[in-house]
């Protein structure tokens, strides 16, 4: 086993690899930016490297300077976390190339399956489903519209450079195809100076399904079962459970199936995520493959009892798997929300400040991976993800309840959270009736719900506020108004100190 | 009720609230006639306490920059409240009648911190409300800042790849 690693990344997921690592014995090296200075990763590490950067965000993403701290400290193994290096190939080549282990998959998984065209490509061969659609740009319109009369309307038009819902459209009829095709074109050359479009299958109203697995390197590769990732906001995920309650055990073991030949069809090492899109008739496609330890991780780690991070630890130590696929159980359920710092009544627009008080929620099954406390500034600089609260109950109401109660526990004030919207979402009968999809925040959820919530204390407020305004006046200093004349000495020094 | 020592009316949005303090007892607020009994259970520095008002538990930071505002923040929620006294409502008369008011810049203001990434308009350009004429980058995150007016852009006081400090007026609009 390793005997010291160092952990490229900050916050939450940091803490949650040092925690892994520290209970295999291996001593922890943080790194931190001097933004990060006071930041809860840097200061629960062993041992904390600073590293410099023009910006703080460069500082997390310089290859160069974290391999060769880790070099000149002894570390033998670096943990990318999520985003930052994670899923850069030439990060992970270039720990290979400095003889310390990349906690992650090799370079040639992460640079297919980083690329949307060979993932794609790659994932046919290997008989993995995805979305119907073209695979060349669209040139003939005539011969584009037989392709969609045979994938059937509705379909998506996509700019090839796209990103951020920029050059997509949405065709549900035959008549639409060429305005439609026209607009699409027309705003990827504006967005992006390349108006290559393709064309593909328009999933109606999906459910985002993940299948996690784990790979060690002696061809061992399992899957630990899926989790549904379908609430999201700006296609980002905010709420995350395992498992789903939309899969048999036939469509978990068929995804699973699928999931483990797609990761063995690019070498794949150590923990991975397939996503794919379920359609209402249960057909699933692949979306695509995380490289990566994901955020959502810990609700895989309830329901199984696998601590993946520690598993990432000991495949990249050279440990085969200690489990085979028959011995990957599920049961109960758990539920993970992200704790941004978001505005939900104002399209959740981040928001930002110190802060002023923090009480984490605690009990039976109730798990905070955090990366603040209290004092700790959040800034622009980074995500404003402050922390994941899971929960693990016996069935899927249990664990509900249990968010529910935890969230009402859950103390952050300083900068408002998505606490509030949590909340709603828990409540709502769609979704403790499972009827959501994709679609749930944008068409589903109400959003007058939060309205009426923070209505319900306002006489409370007012009536806080009312004691403040009194409790400040009663207890400001009294200066007094006439100083005496006599003073002079004082006087002349209160003078003085205005200049 | 003992002897009223001052009334203050307490605004946020279109609500109105009325508050009358005890007199000798400072643990007691009347809003809108009915009381409110206040023990501060805990305080934790940085205007953040544990109070009970009628006995319910609330953890909130108060803050009151000036004597004019009130903002309570709880987990999630904020509550901002304009103080009206005699005195000020008396002053703000005054300074509607001599017309001395600030002159308020109209235009779109950066909601946040951030890095403008793109300008939508030139000076001279004319623009609608919600036209969307600044993106500014923050936390990873684009927001698109939508004009609350329609008119006529008289400045820009923002530039593409430049940092903006919140608050600042970015677009000018007449």
């Amino acid at each position: 086993m390793f005997k010291k690693i160092l952990v490229a990344n900050r916050g939450e997921i940091a803490i949650r690899v040092m925690n892994a690592a520290r209970e295999l014995g291996i001593e922890t090296y943080a790194v931190y930016h001097e933004v990060d200075k006071h930041s809860l990763h840097t200061i629960s590490a062993d041992y904390a490297l600073e590293i410099i950067g023009d910006t703080p965000k460069q500082a997390y993403l310089d290859a160069a300077q974290i391999i060769s701290l880790a070099i000149e400290h002894d570390c033998e193994a670096i943990h990318p976390g999520y985003g930052f290096l994670s899923e850069n190939a030439k990060f992970s080549k270039a720990c290979k190339d400095a003889e310390i282990k990349f906690i992650g998959p090799n370079e040639y998984a992460i640079e297919v399956m980083g690329n949307k065209t060979a993932a794609r490509e790659l994932m046919q061969q290997a008989g993995v489903p995805i979305v119907p659609g073209t695979k060349e740009r669209i040139t003939d319109l005539d011969l584009a519209k037989e392709i969609a009369n045979e994938i059937g309307y509705p379909i998506l038009l996509k700019a090839a450079a796209g990103g951020g819902g920029k050059g997509m459209r949405k065709v549900e009829y035959e008549s639409d195809f060429v305005d439609s095709y026209d607009a699409a074109q027309r705003e990827a050359r504006n967005a992006f100076g390349d108006d290559t479009i393709y064309m593909e299958k328009y999933i109606v109203n999906p459910k985002h399904i993940e299948i996690q697995i784990l790979a060690d390197e002696h061809g061992n590769c399992v899957h630990l079962a899926e989790r549904d990732c379908s609430i999201q906001r700006r296609h980002q995920k905010v709420i995350e459970e395992a498992p789903s309650t939309v899969l048999t055990e036939e469509l978990r073991a068929a995804m699973g199936k699928v999931a483990v030949d797609a990761a063995q069809a690019c070498h794949y090492v150590n923990a991975g995520t397939i996503e794919f899109l379920l359609d209402k008739d249960k057909n699933f496609y692949f979306l695509e493959m995380n490289t990566r330890l994901q955020v959502e991780h810990p609700v895989s780690e309830l329901i199984t009892g696998v601590d993946l991070a520690k598993e990432q630890i000991k495949v990249a130590a050279g440990y085969p798997l200690p489990f085979e696929q028959e011995d990957i159980v599920v049961s109960g359920h758990a539920i993970e929300v992200r704790i941004y710092a978001e505005d939900a009544t104002n399209n959740f627009m981040p928001d930002i400040g110190t802060i002023s008080y923090l009480r984490n929620p605690d009990g039976i099954g109730v798990r905070v991976d955090g990366g603040i406390e209290r004092g700790d500034e959040v800034s622009i600089n980074f995500d404003p993800m402050l922390a994941k609260l899971i929960v693990f109950g016996q069935d899927r109401a249990e664990a509900i309840d249990k968010m529910d109660a935890a969230l009402s526990s859950y103390k952050v004030v300083g900068t408002r959270t998505v606490i509030p919207f949590l909340k709603a979402v828990m409540q709502s009968d769609k979704f403790r009736n499972h009827y959501f999809d994709t679609g749930f925040i944008e068409s589903d959820f109400d959003f007058k719900v939060l309205d009426e919530m923070k209505s319900k204390d306002e006489d409370f407020m007012a009536a806080i506020a009312a004691f403040a305004y009194n409790k400040n006046k009663n207890t400001k200093k009294v200066t007094p108004v006439n100083p005496k004349p006599s003073d002079w000495k004082s006087k002349r020094l209160n003078s003085m100190r205005k200049y | 009720m003992n002897e009223i020592q001052e009334e203050i009316k307490l605004v946020s949005g279109d609500k109105v609230y009325s508050a009358a303090f005890d007199h000798t007892d400072i643990s007691k607020v009347f809003l809108d006639e009915k009381l409110y009994d206040f023990k501060v259970l805990k305080e934790y520095g940085d205007n953040v306490s544990v109070i009970s008002v009628n006995n319910r538990v609330f953890t909130v930071k108060i803050n009151q920059e000036d004597r004019d505002s009130i903002e309570v923040l709880t987990t999630g929620f904020g509550y901002n409240y304009e103080v009206k006294t005699a005195t000020s409502s008396l002053l703000e008369q005054f300074v509607r009648q001599s017309g001395k008011g600030k002159n308020k810049v109209n235009g779109i203001v950066a909601p946040m911190p951030g890095m403008v990434v793109k300008i939508n308009c030139a000076v001279g350009d004319q623009i609608l409300e919600n036209d969307k004429l600044v993106i500014v980058e923050a936390m990873k995150m684009e927001n698109a800042l939508a004009s609350p007016l329609s008119g006529i852009v008289k400045k820009i006081n923002a530039e593409e790849g430049k940092a903006v400090e919140k608050g600042t007026v970015l677009i000018e609009i007449e």
